[in-house]
């Protein structure tokens, strides 16, 4: 079977235009990545049912 | 062009309203920021640069001006910048599917059952409570924790807790007022609310008036307390039951209140539960629970027995500058470390009820904030509760 290998080259100058655009994107990234969190709504005990007999 | 027009004018009516009246707390801890938004009482963690535009945005700063200055500072270009604020505003006014427990209306015209199967009487303090079970499913449900506290009946109760069921749903009504009522499969959030009012007769303060209930236990010294958090199944009750055998005292277990006022952490008479694998640790310590009651609790593959606790003082209430997160592993050395704020903050919200009155949540992120968080796993007991000691006498 063939091995063919597919390359792409690119200037130096692309290269840096891309890795500039990606680091900034990055920056972007990270203020835009929050965590919500929710406290319960009522309180409540640790779950457990009825008991069934001693 | 037309598109940023149409968010600005729409903007302006709602920024009045923002700019007016602040919805939003924000406390700054460690490389993050906590903000809370009170339309949701929830908590968000942001990025600082991320909170400053949600604070500008509350002080009535205009989308363009935000956007033009964050387009500046990460090199983006303006519409995407103006999206993201656009997004992030959408995103903290988001209305949430609350899952709410309903106030059922029919309450007011359910009739109380005339028998009811069991009566028992609590003391706690000089205080006296009858609490009245239609049935020993209702018994079950709060009996197994408080039964330490019972006495003989009484004349003239302090207050009456009466609790049955109807239609697959439990009533609850304190004093003749109706409270809520839950379906049966909600029933952890009946002995919640059971707990809340059992508290706040015995504090004699609201709901308003505490800031919070974690689902930890408390121990004390005396002089102060330390949390203990965990997953349920971790070992927070057996640390407690081993920490009340070595000269601490339990203050609270499962249900821990802090008061708002005092940011201190309150105590609560409720048993310790003692789950099965646990019992042959504590037996040498605790002969009596050899004969004590067991309960199954099928649905969850929980056995437990109830432990009292070695506080008769219910009165008493504690600062807290410290919490645990405890785990419990075979074989483990010990490991103990202090943990990041955020990751505690991570760890306890979600699993905590915590006041929506925007004063108390800020009491709550004020007394977080000087908090000590730290971890231990544990597999030998002396060695836990010398490093316990050590919290307790802040030798680390």
């Amino acid at each position: 079977m063939e091995n063919r290998q597919i390359k792409r080259k690119i200037s130096r100058k692309d290269a840096l235009r891309i890795l500039g655009n990606y680091g900034k994107y990055t920056a972007f990234t990270a203020i835009g990545t929050y965590l919500i969190l929710s406290p319960r709504k009522a309180q409540a005990a640790s779950p457990e049912g009825p008991g069934t007999g001693f | 062009m037309r598109r940023l027009f149409f968010y600005i004018a729409n903007k302006q009516l709602l920024l009045f309203f923002m700019k007016r009246n602040p919805k939003f707390l924000f406390q700054k801890i460690e490389d993050k920021t906590i903000v809370w938004s009170e339309h949701a009482n929830e908590y968000l963690l942001l990025e600082d640069t991320t909170a400053t535009i949600i604070e500008r945005l509350c002080a009535g700063d205009s989308i363009q001006k935000i956007a033009t200055e964050l387009a500046h500072d990460l090199e983006l270009p303006l519409d995407t910048a103006i999206d993201f604020i656009v997004d992030l505003e959408k995103e903290i006014k988001k209305e949430k599917a609350e899952k709410t427990l309903k106030t059922a209306a029919i309450a007011t015209v359910i009739r109380k059952p005339k028998l009811f199967e069991y009566t028992k009487y609590y003391k706690v303090n000089e205080l006296f409570f009858k609490v009245a079970f239609s049935s020993e499913y209702e018994l079950y449900l709060i009996h197994p924790k408080f039964a330490h506290l019972e006495v003989a009946s009484k004349n003239n109760p302090s207050h009456t807790f009466t609790i049955f069921s109807k239609n697959q749903c439990i009533y609850f009504y304190v004093d003749n007022q109706f409270i809520n009522t839950w379906n049966h499969k909600e029933i952890h959030f009946f002995q919640g609310k059971f707990s809340m009012e059992f508290l706040q007769k015995i504090h004699q303060k609201e709901e308003s008036q505490w800031l919070g209930v974690f689902h930890a236990s408390a121990v004390s010294n005396g002089k102060k307390a330390v949390l203990f958090l965990g997953d349920s199944g971790n070992g927070k009750s057996t640390s407690l039951a081993l920490l009340q055998a070595n000269g601490f005292a339990c203050l609270a277990d499962d249900f821990v209140p802090v008061a708002s006022k005092t940011q201190e952490v309150y105590s609560f008479p409720a048993a310790i539960s003692i789950k099965k694998n646990s019992l042959e640790t504590l037996l040498p310590l605790y002969p009596q629970l050899a004969h004590s009651a067991e309960y199954h609790f099928k649905g969850l593959n929980k056995i437990v027995r109830y432990l009292q606790p070695n506080n008769a003082d219910f009165i008493s209430h504690l600062p807290c500058k410290d919490v645990v997160f405890i785990k419990y592993e075979k074989n483990s050395d010990l490991k103990f470390d202090k943990i990041s704020k955020m990751t505690a903050f991570i760890k306890l919200v979600p699993d905590s009820w915590l006041s929506p009155i925007k004063e108390n949540a800020q009491l709550f992120l004020e007394w977080f904030d000087g908090l000590n968080c730290y971890q231990i796993t544990y597999s030998e007991n002396e060695k836990m509760i010398a490093t316990v000691s050590k919290i307790f006498k802040n030798k680390l």
